[in-house]
């Protein structure tokens, strides 16, 4: 059998497969189908869904499972966005950690690891300020000797 | 430069005149189910009508519709079954006793469920082919133009595809085929 009468051969019988395939009551019927599309394309996407229309149907599914893609993926996002900020943000914050440089470092709450060998008995006597008859603060007058009174001579 | 857009008119009457080829198109797309070839039809028209899918001129209405088809076959087939599962379905199918002389009939009938189940088997590439060749009368660039391959790679599945078919009729039907 030559090539082109194994080519005719199979052409007869996909004719045979045309005829089956077109037998009457198997190809759907035109007019109802563009009526259906027409009436698929006037109506409102929801409705189109409700009346059952394949085609609307078929492209609710498929938005639906965008949507559920999309959604999936934004979780994703957020939760390795939350884990992230957990792993990594663990330190007090910059203004918590100045305002603790500041506080350690405040004149009142400072103090020189040598300024006890500063402090010596009569340390308080160079903090005040003398006033006449006062008693000069950590000394008691009665415990002072008493003064003779001086001679008139020795006055003079 | 694009052509004039068709009216809903004109548009109608081309589908009208390609009706019983599309739906033969479509069948082979779905694995010879009726039912899923005619939704797969349904929301092509719907397509068409809507505008979504808008035919630019470039090539023949037949050619750009069937691609439509094509393409909402793949849409519409993401749950469809393996082709092994159609060819043994196909395998399985009761041959439908119609016409006026019963035994041609029935005889017709069981070649082109062999030849409906030869195809399943062949890569989808190389059915489709053949299909658009052979059963839709389509040059292999015009079957290259619908499958969105080159002319050389349809040429490949094209003489691939029959070698492999003729192949399977010829275990199917041992008696004499398209061999």
């Amino acid at each position: 059998m030559t090539r082109q009468h194994a080519d005719d051969a199979l052409r007869e019988r996909f004719r045979e497969l045309r005829g089956e395939a077109a037998r009457p009551g198997r190809v759907p019927d035109l007019e109802a189908m563009l009526a259906r599309a027409r009436s698929a394309e006037a109506e409102p996407p929801p409705l189109a869904v409700v009346d059952g229309a394949a085609a609307s149907a078929g492209r609710s599914r498929l938005s639906y499972r965008r949507l559920a893609r999309a959604g999936a993926w934004a979780s994703a996002a957020l939760a390795a966005t939350v884990a992230g900020l957990l792993l990594t943000d663990r330190r007090p914050s910059d203004e918590a950690e100045f305002e603790q440089l500041v506080a350690a470092y405040s004149a009142d709450a400072w103090r020189s690891p040598t300024s006890g060998l500063l402090e010596v008995p009569g340390m308080e006597l160079t903090r005040s300020i003398p006033s006449i008859g006062a008693p000069v603060r950590g000394l008691d007058p009665s415990t002072l000797p008493a003064r003779e009174p001086a001679a008139p001579e020795e006055n003079l | 430069m694009d052509a004039p857009e068709l009216t809903r008119d004109e548009l109608e009457a081309q589908l009208s005149r390609l009706h019983e080829a599309s739906f033969g198109w479509a069948l082979s797309c779905c694995g010879w189910n009726d039912a899923d070839a005619e939704d797969v039809l349904q929301t092509t028209y719907l397509k068409v009508v809507s505008g979504r899918a808008r035919f630019g001129g470039r090539s023949a209405f037949r050619t750009w519709l069937f691609g439509v088809i094509r393409q909402t076959a793949r849409e519409h087939g993401r749950r469809a079954r393996s082709h092994r599962e159609r060819a043994e379905r196909l395998a399985r199918e009761p041959v439908p006793a119609q016409g006026p002389s019963p035994h041609e009939s029935v005889e017709r009938a069981e070649r082109a469920r062999a030849l409906r189940g030869a195809l399943e088997e062949l890569p989808e590439r190389q059915r489709d082919v053949l299909h658009l060749v052979f059963y839709q009368d389509l040059t292999i660039r015009e079957a290259a133009e619908v499958l969105e391959v080159s002319l050389g790679t349809a040429r490949v599945h094209y003489e691939r595809g029959k070698q492999k078919l003729r192949a399977l009729l010829a275990e199917r039907e041992p008696s004499g085929g398209a061999t």
